[in-house]
């Protein structure tokens, strides 16, 4: 198994994120979120972050910034690594404000 | 709330009445339980079985699961805990484990009749993940939608009927601190069982989808439960903020990079503090009561073999076994507080960045903070790491760090050092504590350099929501992990003390041996105690100078055993250390268990076992010793040397034993063993030689 490098982007096949608004999730602060667009690599870590909600077309929210950080998706905070962070792209899910769609965990 | 039961139609019935289980007596029925780690498995599981639990590996496999019984319609059923999952990806083993035990593939194990799918009411989309894929697997199945009180308070209003057909098996409500709800689930569960597989609905439409959906089978299984979850739950507005808002509140503090450290220091320092303040006192008993048990049989029983056999082999060893125990069942009772109350899981988050620096995960911490009391249960729960590698590197570093067992040798060594400047010898004692942990960490980076490459595996965690500690399922674990430490450890640590007891006593010292290793002056001695003896009037005087006869023969008994003799054997080895040979054979018997030094040494120098305890007739008679020429044996660089050499050393035949257990192979133990034990030696080596030229 490879080791997790820094993420390049824009990746493979599928959606291609527009570079412009997609940002990775270790770049967002407190309190921001957006959908989860696009995830690089197929290690067997971001396997890992996969079954545990963080995957195309959820909701992420950011409730820490750091690293580690901590994230909530589908009502579940997660604490997860920077370096792993740094392979989840998230678009701004526009319409409706973070904090009314955030559900906590 | 009520259970429902989708029919194949999809239409909702009420739970019929009991059906009376058919009478296929000699087949055992096994019923699975699965879940999401926190989803409340566990306390399920002691509802439903009471004490009855025990934990397991499944066979050719580390992962462990529990096994336990519970009546069911006059029928025992086998419940069998599966580890905590969050899908049933290939890429993790116990996730593909957890699996193939459904699904009957794992050998010696029969493919369970039904599995009790255990989901979190208040966070039910991310649990239906999990369920629809066990739905998936064609497993007859019955919902327990847990921590419904929980749901209740935060103002959550689930719909059972409606999830039922959703997932085209039976929902029953229940709160498994409380029991509640039990009955019915008992009563699904028997209907269930009843009708077979056979019998089952078909797979809803929804859930079929998913597993067809080549893409992102992920996206797919959650888009799904994520509408079934909304569909099924009404939230109450504002009631479930509350108890999320403590949490974070809490969080704000707990995973701070400042004050969560702090909180993290202090956290660890309370438990580890306590296990050796609270635990101390029934420690204390249990050694009172082995040593009084030992006084009895030993005055009851004839002096000889078997005398010697019950005192120093049995009750020895069974007491060197049982007086770990409460330090363990404690420090587990507070572990398990900690991890049911959600912060544990904070711990590894503010633990995982500095543990990384070392290439271990912040998982590891906790087994590591455990190894302070004892290697064996540490090494049985490093299960909480993930990755094999990080596993592997922690279980083969943890024996460095310094137990309990080590304690003795360290407090023999600084009294016989440094009686007099208590300072310096309790400079040194700490001392030795820091060289047991940097030794660890320098390990653990040289391994995750070397054999078992590759930076810690990510931080991937969920963090629960904050909840008050049941107390019985912390005192539920403080009893399995004891037992399991007594029936693993102890039979291996009993086994080794009677072997040693075996080798320090055979082959015995007759009288026309006496000229080979006894001195002429020792002879007279006894040949003169002998003639006073025949001479005196009371048994009781006759009694007391033949004791007196065989204590001053006891050390030349060890000197002609096995372990005398293999003590002369490898002094080569260690006499760069400064050792002698009676140094040697109290290493030697220190491998059932390290302390045992204190006692074999006492032997060793002819002092007699009980005056072992009294520390400063030994550390006197230790400082005494001479060597043949007339230099002292214990020079301050040879009691260091002997210090860093037991920090160090792996002097712990049982720990090896669980390795192996838990590693399944030979391979790591005997790695363990090995680079241990040259490193204790080289680090002694230096410490020898440097403390001789200061000297
Ligand atoms: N209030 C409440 N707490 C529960 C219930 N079931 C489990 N818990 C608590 O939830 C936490 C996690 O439970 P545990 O059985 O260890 O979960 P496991 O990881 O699935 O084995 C513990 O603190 C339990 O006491 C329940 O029905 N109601
Ligand atoms: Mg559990």
């Amino acid at each position: 198994m490879p080791p997790l490098q820094a993420p390049i982007h824009p990746a493979g096949p599928g959606q291609v994120p527009d570079p412009a608004r997609s940002v990775s999730a270790n770049r967002l602060s407190a309190g921001e979120c957006g959908l989860i667009c696009d995830i690089d690599g197929d290690h067997e870590d971001i396997e890992r972050l996969k079954t545990m909600g963080v995957c195309l077309g959820r909701r992420l929210h950011v409730i820490k910034a750091g690293d580690p950080m901590i994230v909530s998706v589908m009502g579940t905070r997660l604490g997860i690594a920077g370096r792993l962070a740094g392979h989840v792209f998230l678009r701004p899910d526009d319409g409706v404000p973070c904090h009314e769609r955030h559900q906590g965990g | 709330m009520s259970g429902t039961r989708a029919d194949e139609s999809g239409r909702h019935v009420s739970p019929v009445s009991l059906p009376v289980l058919p009478a296929r007596a000699a087949v055992p029925v096994t019923v699975a339980l699965a879940g999401n780690p926190n989803a409340g498995k566990t306390t399920l599981f002691n509802q439903l079985t009471g004490m009855r639990g025990k934990t397991a590996n499944f066979a050719g496999t580390t992962t462990s699961v529990r096994l336990g019984s519970f009546p069911l319609n006059g029928k025992s059923i086998q419940l069998l805990d599966l580890p905590g999952l969050y899908g049933m990806s290939e890429h993790k083993t116990e996730e593909r484990t957890a699996r193939d035990a459904l699904l009957g593939k794992l050998s010696g194990r029969p493919r369970p009749q039904a599995a009790i799918v255990v989901v979190d009411a208040t966070n039910l989309a991310r649990n239906l993940y999990l369920a629809g894929q066990v739905r998936e697997l064609g497993v007859p199945m019955v919902i327990a939608l847990n921590m419904i009180d929980l749901a209740e308070a935060d103002g959550l209003e689930i719909d059972t009927d409606s999830l039922a057909v959703e997932l085209g098996a039976p929902v029953v409500a229940v709160n498994s601190r409380s029991g509640q709800g039990f009955d019915l689930l008992k009563r699904e569960l028997a209907y269930v069982l009843d009708s077979g597989p056979e019998a089952m609905p078909a797979l809803p439409e929804g859930i079929a989808a998913c597993g067809t959906c080549t893409t992102c089978p992920h996206e797919a299984r959650y888009d799904w439960a994520e509408e079934v979850g909304a569909r099924a739950v009404r939230t109450a507005t504002g009631a479930r903020l509350m108890s999320l808002r403590l949490t974070e509140a809490i969080d704000r503090w707990l995973t701070h990079p400042f004050h969560g450290v702090a909180g993290f220091v202090l956290i660890m320092a309370a438990v580890f503090i306590s296990i050796f303040t609270v635990a101390q006192v029934p420690m204390a008993w249990i050694e009172a009561g082995f040593g009084f048990a030992g006084d009895v049989f030993g005055a009851i029983l004839p002096p000889g073999d078997l005398n010697s056999f019950v005192v120093n082999g049995l009750i020895g060893g069974i007491g060197g076994v049982l007086v770990f125990l409460p330090q363990i069942c404690f420090l587990f009772f507070l572990i398990t507080l900690l991890e049911d109350s959600g912060y544990l899981a904070r711990a590894a988050f503010v633990a995982d960045r500095p543990m990384s620096r070392v290439g271990l995960p912040g998982r590891a911490f906790v087994p590591m903070l455990s190894a302070h009391a004892c290697a064996i249960p540490a090494i049985m729960s490093t299960r909480v790491i993930e990755n094999w590698r990080d596993r592997l590197v922690s279980i083969l570093v943890i024996p460095l760090l310094t137990c309990t067992a080590r304690l003795p040798v360290y407090v023999m060594i600084t009294a016989l050092l440094f009686a007099d400047r208590p300072v310096v010898g309790g400079l040194v004692f700490t001392g030795a504590y820091l060289l047991g942990m940097a030794a660890a960490i320098g390990m653990a980076f040289v391994f995750k350099s070397t054999i078992l490459p590759g930076a810690s595996s990510p931080l991937v965690i969920e963090l629960p929501r904050y909840r008050l500690p049941s107390m019985r399922n912390a005192l539920l674990t403080a009893y399995d992990r004891g037992r399991a430490f007594v029936t693993r450890a102890g039979t291996v640590i009993l086994g080794i003390s009677v072997v040693l007891w075996v080798l320090a006593t055979y082959p015995k010292l007759e009288e026309s041996a006496w000229s080979t290793v006894v001195p002429a002056e020792t002879i007279a001695q006894v040949a003169g105690l002998r003639t006073a003896a025949a001479s005196v009037a009371s048994e009781a005087e006759a009694e007391a100078l033949e004791a007196e006869v065989g204590a001053l023969l006891s050390p030349y008994e060890l000197e002609y055993s096995v372990a005398g003799r293999v003590g002369k054997a490898v002094a080569p080895v260690f006499s760069p250390l400064g050792f002698d040979w009676k140094i040697n054979v109290g290493v030697i018997s220190s491998f059932a268990a390290r302390e045992v030094i204190v006692a074999t040494l006492a032997i060793v120098y002819g002092i007699g076992e009980d005056a072992a305890e009294d520390e400063e007739t030994l550390s006197a008679t230790l400082a005494a010793q001479r060597h043949a020429d007339g230099s002292p044996v214990f020079t301050t660089a040879t009691a260091m040397a002997l210090l860093v050499f037991f920090v160090l050393a792996m002097q712990c035949l049982p720990t090896n034993v669980v390795t192996r257990r838990e590693t399944g192979s030979w391979k790591w133990p005997a790695l363990q063993f090995g680079y241990m034990t040259v490193l204790a030696w080289m680090a002694a080596f230096v410490t020898y030689r440097v403390v001789s030229l200061l000297a």
